[in-house]
């Protein structure tokens, strides 16, 4: 699939690498050649086939290096700012949810309420522009792009700036990555929070109201403990399908955030190949992306049979 | 349903935007690409009523194309997954066997990307233009609504009203749209509004990455992205054409949860 729909755009990438001055005949073949492109298309597919098992896809058209290699140096910070996003988003939601659901009809609940329905029509592009104005320009409080601050070299291990320059006992530089990534991070969990918020609120209400609560209560537990024993344990597979959700979103979210912050990671790089018709890129990133979503539903699947014993036997979802 | 505090809330935001749309049909103080020499970046006055963009153009004038773009691409979205996504979900649902396998497979195709990315794909497949952006966008929200229409004739498909239909001989045309269609109402309903603030929000996101509606065409994504650079010396380009857009969709998501609500006893009080 993601070999055929990036064939269909029209445009050449032959003229995007010798630009629209021209070149001789004979160099454009030589560059078609280098590329695949004088076989058919047929030919071309089963050569896509094969390379993309053996996670072969060619050289980028823009950077001439092998698509693999933009790939390994941008995902740690798309990773790093989804994590981050995930993690503020679920922490806060979970609180948040908890908070509505106990005291229904409360302040707390008409707020969470509003905030989540509000979340989830909130244009992603415009709430991070809202941001940017607010803490950035007229707060001043954080940088407005990129990942860190130029003056700070940080060796390259993982990939990912936080735990790099922790590793290397550069503090500085670990407070100025977290600077650059508040906001970016703000934003992408914001969609999350919503669905998170949402999920919790509405399982918790059921669950409070299941008899096996009532049995706790007259048992006389305590509050936190009938919380957590009970009521958390059994909304748990609900909060972890919409974690899941959430995650899958995260990458239509990225690809928002990243391009609105200059974020060098795979949402921008996507759309950046596509706007330079750069086909390996393009293709790769597809086919990338096909994986992490399948990747992610794979462990949700899992971690719910994991926490809900009643689903383990059950052949499909 | 009038109690239906959401729905009401959500018709009268939804009605405020027709009432936009339709006021652009008539009359706007000035033709939205019209260029006003050295009247870039205005403050709102008399003369500009919520001031200018960076080319001098007047922007009231193009929010209110832009609802009308907006507002028009959403219901015909929403309009057009409903004629696609629900006849082939209960198509599917009524013939089953390979049919059936066929059409669930290529749902799962189109779903198997995040829908932005796929719509995003599309246009970058097709290239830009209004057209080509209504295909890309009503491309992604059919799956959804094939499912929910789908899994809701499945049930009504084994119940006995439908067995009776057909035991006295009643032609599948006549069972699809005299019984299947009327009973799977509610899902087709409450999922055409969702369709419809879908369209519209992938629509401005396509405008935004500079993927959508073309220039001149006063779309609030596109609008949104151009105020970017000017985000300090003039915020009202940023916010109030977001603000429209987040009260459009916040508009159709109300009435969807609304109509759930009202359609739906079993639903109430949820969510």
């Amino acid at each position: 699939m993601s070999f055929s729909i990036i064939r269909l755009i029209p445009g050449d990438p032959v003229t995007n690498i010798i630009g629209e001055r021209g070149a001789s005949e004979e160099r454009v073949q030589e560059i078609r050649k280098n590329l695949g492109l004088d076989k058919s298309v047929i030919e071309q597919y089963f050569i896509f086939t094969k390379n993309a098992i053996q996670g072969e896809f060619g050289d980028s058209i823009v950077t001439k290096q092998p698509v693999w290699n933009d790939f390994k140096i941008l995902w740690p910070a798309t990773f790093e700012l989804s994590m981050l996003a995930m993690l503020w988003s679920s922490l806060a939601g979970l609180a948040l949810g908890v908070l509505a659901a106990s005291k229904r009809n409360s302040f707390w609940d008409y707020g969470a309420v509003s905030l989540s329905t509000i979340g989830f029509a909130m244009p992603l592009f415009w709430w991070g522009l809202i941001v940017i104005f607010f803490f950035a320009v007229t707060l001043g409080w954080f940088p407005v792009s990129g990942r860190i601050s130029v003056e700070f070299d940080v060796p390259y291990r993982t990939g990912l700036y936080l735990i790099d320059s922790l590793l290397s006992g550069q503090m500085n530089a670990f407070f100025s990555a977290l600077k650059h990534m508040a906001l970016p991070a703000f934003v992408l969990g914001t969609v999350s929070l919503a669905l998170i918020v949402r999920v919790t609120r509405s399982s918790f209400i059921d669950i409070q109201k299941e008899d096996y609560i009532r049995t706790a209560r007259a048992k006389g537990l305590r509050k936190s403990q009938i919380l957590f024993k009970h009521i958390f344990k059994n909304a748990l597979p609900q909060i972890l399908t919409a974690l899941g959700l959430a995650f899958g979103q995260l990458l239509t979210g990225a690809i928002m955030t990243e391009t609105l912050f200059s974020w060098p990671g795979i949402g921008r790089w996507i759309v950046k190949s596509i706007e330079a018709r750069d086909y390996p890129s393009v293709q790769a990133g597809l086919f990338y992306s096909m994986l992490i979503i399948v990747f992610i539903n794979f462990v949700t699947d899992e971690l719910i049979k994991i926490v809900n014993p009643k689903l383990r036997d059950s052949v499909n979802l | 349903m009038m109690k239906n505090k959401s729905f009401l809330i959500g018709m009268a935001l939804f009605i405020f935007f027709c009432l936009m749309a339709g006021l652009a049909t008539f009359w706007t103080p000035y033709s939205y690409q019209e260029v006003f020499d050295g009247a870039a970046l205005l403050k709102p006055s008399a003369r500009f009523l919520l001031g200018t963009d960076d080319l001098g153009r007047d922007l009231f004038s193009r929010l209110l194309v832009g609802a009308q773009l907006s507002l028009g691409i959403g219901i015909f979205v929403g309009g057009l997954s409903v004629v696609v996504g629900a006849s082939l979900g209960i198509i599917s649902a009524y013939y089953g066997k390979k049919l059936d396998q066929a059409l669930v497979q290529m749902m799962n195709g189109i779903q198997a990307l995040p829908s932005l990315l796929l719509a995003l794909f599309v246009v970058a497949i097709l290239g830009g233009g209004i057209l080509n952006v209504i295909l890309s966008v009503t491309l992604v929200s059919i799956p959804v609504m094939f499912r929910l229409v789908r899994s809701a004739a499945l049930v009504e498909n084994s119940k006995d009203y439908i067995v009776a239909a057909r035991a006295v001989g009643a032609s599948d045309f006549r069972i699809i749209t005299a019984h299947l269609f009327p009973n799977c109402i509610t899902p087709i309903l409450v999922q055409s509004a969702v369709c419809c603030s879908e369209a519209i929000l992938n629509t401005a996101a396509l405008g935004f990455l500079g993927l959508g509606i073309p220039a001149p065409y006063p779309e609030w994504g596109t609008m949104l992205s151009d105020s970017k650079n000017f985000i300090e010396t003039a915020p009202q380009l940023m916010t109030i054409p977001g603000l429209c857009l987040l009260l459009l969709i916040l508009s159709t998501q109300l009435i969807s949860d609304g109509l759930r609500d009202h359609l739906d006893p079993k639903l109430r009080g949820r969510s």
